[in-house]
Order: structure tokens, then sequence, then C-alpha cells
């Protein structure tokens, strides 16, 4: 550990969100999400045409950074409502069908630019009619579709209603229930004379419970407002932060035996989870919310003679990039691995556009990628087309945009927005005018060159892909100047050109580490919780990998433990 | 069809109108109505737009010259009511940012205009089974126009959806027998009360923080209940059958879908508020004919004004539309239309959006307003000033009745005074 990166956060307390160089702000790892959680969050870092970029931040510019937390420190015990695919995932597992009617009546806030956020997914206004008439919708579906496989009997006597009602039940609230609950239940099925009614009574009730509508991180207690995590607890929060669904048959074993509540068992589970299928949909959903290039397939692009920019390609492009976070995870690499690999991962169909030979199927297969330049690639992640195309304009690169997405994104570093006061419309570009010199202005007011000095130095070094992420020669008529500089972070100052040497100079930094993990932590936790530094040296420091920080992320007492919170 | 219910709706224009207190306000076209009590508001919702192309070039007090933009307004000139030039003092000035609605920013424990109203018609006494309706938006993007609390809400952004949950979720439709629907009243109550005391048992164990998310539920199923026994005892209007629509891949069309429901709400006294947020900041694509294809957002930044064009044009279409079917929907009390009554406005989260900038807002107002509003023959254009934006917020809350506007809009002492634009009341 190079640099503390408290002293970062402490400048950043003392700039405020006015100054920029304000340092790893969003790495300050308290619990600082603003009361609406709804600031700009980066949906979107920047393509304003002519605008350059009208800057969008993080984080609510009132809420800022908070005081440093450490993973020591645990939240508070709380609820975490299922998301939209959580709850879809939940019913596909129950009924074991996937023809299970979609309701989508549960929508899920984007913060920090992923759906996860325990404290603004709430049900709320309309929400609880809206959930109950999908638990009608389900019921009925149920009763006809499905009764015999989700009953294991059909007789109206109380033993049966019993059994009806702690077999399901336990599979709506992932847990077994206990008397007063199940009593609770068995009076709804106890109340309808025909026992079809009294099923769709029961179904239509678990759905709408709290208990199959939130994840409960209450815990047991032990000693003083202080609180284990039940086995159950565990096994439900592992699997639906590791999977998107809920916990199975194998994990709920080791939840009823309490082993889950072993290191060891926890990491078995998390390297089990993380393999299967859901896991590495998981991964996906992650690398491509964390680089913002999800929305990669509806972006706009204006047509180019020759290039063929369609589905089938935005879709392989966002397949090469899922591909790679989920090899260098499988492999044990590091987070550099992600800014230095010299291979990808290409059909036939995306080596073509990007004019790479090796690939001759409609499979992703590994390919070694040629040296940077005309029929070669930039190492890592930053040469992807997922990431070029997507932090670009409709019809021409943008410095900003990706200069923009390797601060807040990359180096988690707090950008405020342009002053309210200045127009930040460029001029329309004229004939024979390079993007570099256009962005050129950004650095001759002195307004602008504050921030846009840290963000268009290291968006130059991008300047040899276009808005399709092809490789170019020429701009504006004129050679690319792919120089520029990476500095604001714990390393040197390291001169640019070209990517190749911006991934290399991302991989020094402990920032790009830290930031990696501070997405990772958000995205596991819902909420900020654990300073990433900490976790990142619970992973084992400068020979942290994708793996050992996953580990630590689940291992720590934030993920484990609670309080009982104000 | 359509029942009337309770309310008596008198035909063709009154001599009882001769009487009204409100004659002297209202324009010749409209003198003759017995204007009711009863008030609606109708908020329209978009981002911000090129305000130059967008700018009534040549307009005055007394006379709208419609831009290209706008155009399409003009079947409701002599109820319009247009005004730029007024500064949401920072609060409407970027991507997500929330003033537009609430004349606050991040971080305040704000509220928007459509659910204060909600709650200040409510405590004027009026019952209607939802206190206000919010449609439209992005699902995929974080919200950023209606808010409780400091919390952003989440709109009905899929008309089957909002069609389930405002026209069928309470009653099984019309001709039902009484023992079927209060079978089903039964039912719902039971497993609501199971939910109830399931959600008590997990308060009990949070700290007050996360104790406010199941009070938000609880609350949320209270509200439920009351619908429940509403709709059951046979309380409100009767509904007409409209057909559930389908929902469309283009969330342009979606959104005029929703703003027709909300017209249709209003018409069978579901709500007297509602809100439609047209797209949402940045993630709105758009594949109309008429309009182009591409993303909303990237239209303005890549001067492409055509479609950036057709896409205002398209709302202004909308605006139009909801208000010609207000116009056939007759009034619950007055002689007139429930239009006369309604209030509708276009609201938006940002001034310039090319610039993101909240310096220089704009708004259109229009509806009879129960003669509220300060309109004349030819349309009236106002410029602001550089006035706080919440002013008309403001007014759009006189016109609705509230003259106290504590708890709404903010207090800073740059927002100015916490007053209507008096050059827009009448």
């Amino acid at each position: 550990m190079k640099t503390n990166a408290m002293m970062l956060v402490a400048g950043a307390l003392m700039l405020g969100p006015a100054g920029c160089y304000s340092g790893m702000s969003s790495l300050d790892g308290a619990e600082s999400d603003g009361p609406d959680g709804n600031g700009p969050a980066g949906e979107d870092s920047a393509e304003s045409g002519e605008s350059g970029d009208g800057g969008e931040t993080d984080e609510d510019p009132d809420t800022g950074p908070g005081a440093e937390g450490a993973c020591v420190d645990v939240g508070p015990r709380m609820l975490r409502r299922l998301s939209s695919i959580q709850m879809r995932n939940t019913l596909v597992s129950i009924f074991g069908d996937e023809g299970v009617p979609d309701g989508q009546v549960l929508t899920d806030p984007v913060v920090e630019g992923f759906k996860v956020d325990a404290r603004e997914a709430v049900i709320r206004d309309l929400g609880a009619q809206q959930v109950m008439q999908y638990a009608e919708t389900v019921a009925d579906w149920a009763v006809e579709e499905k009764l015999a496989q989700i009953v294991p009997c059909q007789t109206t006597d109380a033993a049966c209603r019993d059994q009806i009602v702690r077999e399901l039940g336990a599979k709506f609230h992932r847990e077994p229930l206990d008397d007063t609950m199940a009593a609770a239940y068995a009076d709804l099925l106890a109340a309808e004379p025909v026992f079809e009614d009294g099923v769709r009574q029961l179904v239509a009730g678990l759905m709408q419970s709290p208990y199959f509508l939130y994840r409960r991180e209450l815990g047991d207690a032990d000693g003083d407002d202080h609180f284990v995590l039940t086995g159950y607890e565990l096994a439900s929060n592992l699997s639906y932060s590791l999977t998107g669904g809920p916990p199975d048959d194998a994990l709920l074993a080791l939840a009823a035996d309490g082993s889950l509540r072993d290191d060891d068992v926890l990491v078995a589970e998390v390297t089990r989870l993380v393999q299967s299928a859901g896991g590495q949909d998981n991964l996906a959903a992650f690398v491509e919310s964390w680089l913002e290039v999800d929305d990669l397939p509806s972006r706009a692009k204006t047509e180019e003679p020759g290039v063929v920019f369609d589905a089938e390609v935005r879709h392989d492009m966002l397949a090469e990039t899922t591909a790679l976070f989920q090899h260098v995870y499988a492999e044990g690499g590091p987070v550099e691995e992600l800014y230095t690999a010299e291979y990808s991962f290409l059909n036939q169909r995306l080596g073509q556009f990007y004019g790479i030979p090796g690939a001759s199927s409609d499979q992703l297969q590994r390919v070694e990628l040629p040296a940077e330049g005309p029929g070669g690639r930039a190492v890592g992640l930053l040469g992807h087309g997922s990431v070029l195309a997507r932090h670009a304009l409709v019809d021409n690169s943008s410095p900003v945009a990706r200069g923009v997405m390797v601060r807040r994104r990359l180096l988690c570093q707090e950008l405020p927005d342009p002053p309210a006061d200045v127009d930040t419309n460029l001029e329309p570009i004229p004939e024979g005018v390079t993007n570099r010199e256009r962005y050129e202005q950004h650095r001759t007011d002195p307004v602008c060159a504050a921030c846009h000095n840290m963000i268009d130095p290291v968006g130059y070094a991008f300047e040899h892909y276009d808005e399709f992420g092809l490789w170019r020669e020429l701009e504006g008529g004129q050679p690319v100047d792919a120089s520029g500089s990476l500095d604001g972070v714990s390393t040197d100052a390291a001169p640019l050109d070209g990517l190749d040497s911006l991934g290399q100079a991302l991989a020094e930094t402990e920032e790009a580490s830290e930031c990696f993990t501070h997405y990772m932590t958000y995205y596991t936790y819902g909420v900020n919780g654990c300073h990433p530094g900490a976790i990142v040296a619970d992973a084992g420091g400068e020979e942290a990998t994708l793996q050992s920080i996953l580990n630590a992320i689940v291992l720590s007492p934030h993920f484990r433990e609670r309080v009982l919170g104000e | 069809m359509r029942r009337l219910g309770r309310r008596n709706f008198v035909g063709g224009m009154g001599a009882a109108a001769l009487f009204s207190p409100f004659i002297s306000l209202l324009k010749p076209g409209r003198a003759e109505a017995a204007v009711g009590s009863a008030k609606y508001l109708l908020v329209f919702h978009t981002t911000g737009t090129n305000i130059d192309l967008w700018h009534p070039a040549g307009s005055t007090n007394d006379q709208i010259m419609f831009s290209e933009m706008l155009a399409p307004l003009e079947p409701l000139r002599e109820d319009l009511v247009i005004i730029e030039g007024l500064d949401s003092k920072g609060t409407a000035s970027n991507h997500a940012a929330p003033g537009g609605l609430t004349g606050q920013t991040y971080g305040a424990a704000k509220i928007s205009l459509d659910q204060f109203v909600g709650d200040k018609l409510e405590e004027q006494g009026v019952s209607t089974p939802f206190s206000s309706l919010i449609f439209g938006g992005e699902s995929s993007q974080e919200q950023s126009t209606f808010f409780r609390d400091g919390q952003a809400l989440s709109p009905l952004f899929k008309p089957s959806s909002a069609y389930s949950t405002v026209f069928s979720g309470i009653s099984g439709g019309g001709g039902e027998p009484d023992a079927v629907s209060e079978l089903r009243l039964a039912r719902r109550q039971s497993i609501l009360d199971t939910v109830t005391d399931q959600l008590d048992t997990l308060s009990g164990k949070l700290g007050s923080e996360e104790r406010h998310k199941l009070e938000l539920h609880a609350d949320s199923i209270r509200e439920l209940e009351q619908r429940l026994t509403l709709g059951s005892s046979g309380g409100g209007e009767a509904c007409p059958e409209i057909p559930q629509p389908a929902d469309s891949s283009e969330s342009l069309h979606n959104c005029a879908l929703l703003a027709d429901m909300a017209a249709t709400a209003f018409g069978c006294d579901l709500t007297r508020v509602a809100g439609i947020e047209f797209g949402n900041h940045q993630a709105t694509q758009v594949g109309i004919p008429e309009i182009g294809t591409g993303d909303w957002h990237q239209f303005m930044h890549s001067n492409q004004m055509a479609e950036l064009t057709g896409v205002e044009r398209f709302i202004c279409e909308q605006f139009v539309a909801v208000a010609e079917k207000l116009k056939t929907l007759p009034a619950p009390d007055g002689s007139g239309s429930i239009y006369d009554q309604t209030l509708m406005i276009w609201t938006r989260g940002m001034g310039d959006s090319i610039g993101h900038s909240g310096t220089n807002m704009r708004f259109v107002l229009a509806g009879g307003a129960g003669g509220y509003l300060n309109q004349t023959a030819n349309g009236r254009y106002l410029q602001g000033g550089g006035d706080a934006h919440q002013r008309v917020l403001f007014n759009c809350c006189e016109a609705m009745g509230i003259s106290d506007f504590t708890g709404f809009g903010s207090t800073d002492a740059s927002a100015g005074p916490r007053e209507p634009l008096s050059s827009i009341g009448s």
C-alpha cells in the first residue's frame, strides 16, 4: 500500500465538491449515499456532442464523502428487498418452471450505476397493490398448472395443511417457518372449504409476505447490540449476491447445520456459486454495469459506409468484455490483468470487425492480440469495442466521455459538474480540425481547465479509436495524436501515448484495484459499507486477485455481522 | 359505457352560469359554463430542450407566435400561458437534478408538486381512491422527477401494468355480483392482515432508519385497504370500460397511452392529480418514423435538431390530445367539462439541456383551471425575468386552492419570495 487513501479522503473533505483533484472521494467507504440515492449516477458518463460534457457526477453533490469506514464497522440490522430479477429467479426456482407469469411489479432504483441498492429498493405507494395483483396472478397460475408439484398432500385436514404450509413456506421464506408463522398460514388454508382455493390463498399470501419480498440481515444476538447472521440469512445473502437467485439445497443444508458460518465452508461456497450459471451471469451483470456498457445495444450511432455496427456486433462486444472478466476471475488473476491482458475473446464476426485474425467460428475463442497499431489492438478492457463505442459520441470519439469514465469508474475520483453559468457548447467542428484541437478550448479557459486538465489528457490516449471502437490513423484529416498523461493518482504522473500506455499506467496505480473493490463491495452489500483499502489488504494487498477480493468482501464482518443501528 | 353515478351532470349551458361568481374572470368563450369547485392538476414533465429553437420569437403578452417546436399547441392557443426566463436557482442544472417539480436540490427532504397537491386536496376533504397518480419515465434509469420525503418515486411506466393497477386492481370490473366482490375482499383482507402482522414483527427488530422502509410498506398496504373498501362499497364514479392497452416498445408511445389513461382516471374520479414523465434524462430511445431513430439525449447533444423538434412536437400533440379528451368529460360539478376545472402544466427538469443549465426554465400552462389562469384570446406569453421557477409551481398550488406552501419548495433566500407570480393567475 503506497499511499494512505484516508489522507486523500480527508483532502476531499476539505476541498469539497467544488475542486477537482478531490482525490478518491468515492472511496470513502462510509455509508454516504444521500437520502435520495438519486443524484446523477453516472449512468452515462458523458457524450455531449457539441458540448464536450455536461458532466454527471456519481454522487449527490450535497452528500459527498463521509467519514471513513473500515470493514470492522458492521452495518445495522436490515432488510433488502429482492430486485425484480431476483424475485423472478426465486419464483422460477420455487415452481421449477420458466413459465411462471411475469410481473415486473418491482422497480429497481439505479444507484452508482447498479440496480442493487439496499436502501432505495422499497415497496411504497401503489407497490403493495401491484404485488397483491401479481401474487393473485401467480397463485391462479400455480393452482392451474402446478398444483400436484407444489403440495405434498391434497386433503383438507390439519395435518396436511401443516405439511403444505411448512413445505411451501420454507421455499418462499428461504428458511423453515416457526410455529406461529406456520399457524397463520394454515389459517388461510383452513378458511377455504375448497382445497384449490386454499392453496391459491396460501400462494398469494406467501408472495406478499415480507419474508418472501425481503432478504433478512437480522442475525442472532451475540452480546449487547451485536448480532451474527444466521446460517439461513447467510445462505440467502450469499446466493442472491453472487447468483441473483435463491439458495439451492446444498446451501440450505449448510445453513441448517450451521457450517456455513465457518470461513472455509463459506469460501468454498463462494467458489461453487460463482462457477454456477447464475454466478457467471452475475459477474457479467457486474462488469457491464461497472464499465457502464450495459446499454450499448441501444446507443445511437450515425451510420458510416462500410461499418456494420449492428445488434450482433454490439452483442459480441459485450460478450467479449464479459468473457475476459470471467476468465480473469476464474484464472485467479489480479485487477491489473483486466487492464493489461494481451489476449481477448473474439468470434469470427467481431474479429473481422476489429480486423484481428484468429477467430474462426461463431463461438468466442481466446485470441492473442497483435500489438496496438493498425491491425492490432490495445491490451485489456480499455481496448474492447464495448468500452470504446459506449463511451463515445454518436458520430465521433469523445476524449471527455472516456476520460470521465476512467476517472469515475476506474479510479473512483469525483469530478464536479461544470459551473452552472458556463456555456459548455463547443463550436461546431470546422473541416480539418481534430477532435483534440477542438477540446483544447477546455485547457485555455481557466474555469474549465481545473477539471478538464484531469479529464482530457486521459481521454486523448483513446484517440486512435473512433466512435465504433475501430482503429484510425487519421482524424479530421490529420494524423492522430494519442499522447496525454495520467496524474492525480498515487503513482508518479505517467506520460501516455496510446491506449496500451493508459492500461499499463492504470495497472500500476493502487487506486485502480481499490476502485474496482469499491464497486464490487457495493455490488455485493447493496450499501457502501467498507473502505476498499481494508478489503484489498484482507485480500492480500498487492497479491490480491479478483477471487481473493470477493472472498474478502464475503468474509468481512460487514457481510456476516450486524448491530441494531440508529 | 360511462355511468354518471350519483353525480348529476347538468348538460348544456345553464342559466345558472349567469350567476357564477367566476364569470368576470372567464374569457368570453367559456363564460356561459358554471365552473364547479372540483380541481384537477395534470402535469407533463420532460427534460430540457434547445431553448433557441423552442423560443416563440415575437410573442407578446397578448399573442403567442409559435415556434416550429410549439406549433402543434395551436388548438389550445386561447388557453395557453407560456413563460420562459425563469431560474431554477441551481436545482435543475444537471442530469437527474430534482428541481423541476420540487424547487429543491439533491439531499433535501423534498416533495414534488403532484404529491404536495395530492396531500393538500386530501386535507381539503377530497377523497378519491388515489391521491395522485404518476406515470411514465424509464424503468431502466434512476428516477428523478417525482419525490416524497426526499425519496424518488417510481412512476407506472408500462401501460398494461398501469391499467391493471388503476382500473382493474380494486374491483373485478362492472356487473359483478356483490357476493363475489365481498368474498374477494375478505380473502384479500385476511392475507393483508397476515402480512401486516409479519411486518410488525420484523419492524421490532430494526433500528429506526431501517424500520422506515417497512413503514412505507405498511402505509402502502393501509392505502390499499382503503381503496379496497371504497371499491367494494360502490364508492367513486364507475369507470368506462376501456380496453387493456398493449405495451409499445416505444417509450413515447407508452407515455401517450399513459397520458390518455390519466384523463380517463380524472373522468371517473379515481384521482384529481396526475403526472406523466415523458422519457427520462438520458436513456430514452426513439424509433418513430415521423420523429426519427436514436436517443433523445443524443438528439440534443449531436445537433440532431430535426429529431429533437420531432420529439417536442410529439409531446405538444399529446398535450393537446389530453386537453381535447378532458373537454369531452363532463365535470362532476358545475356545468362544463373537466377541462374547465383542470390546470394543465408542462414542466421541465432542466432549462437548456444542451448546456445542462437550469437558468432559463420554461412552462406551458393550459386548461380552464377553474378560471385561475390569466388567459387571452391569442395566447399569453410571459418572460420570467430570472425569478425562481418554483414561483410558477406556487401558482399551480394557488390554482388548486392552496395558499399555504409550507413544506414545499426551497426556502433559500436566493430563491426569492415564496409567492406565486402575479402575472400568471388572474
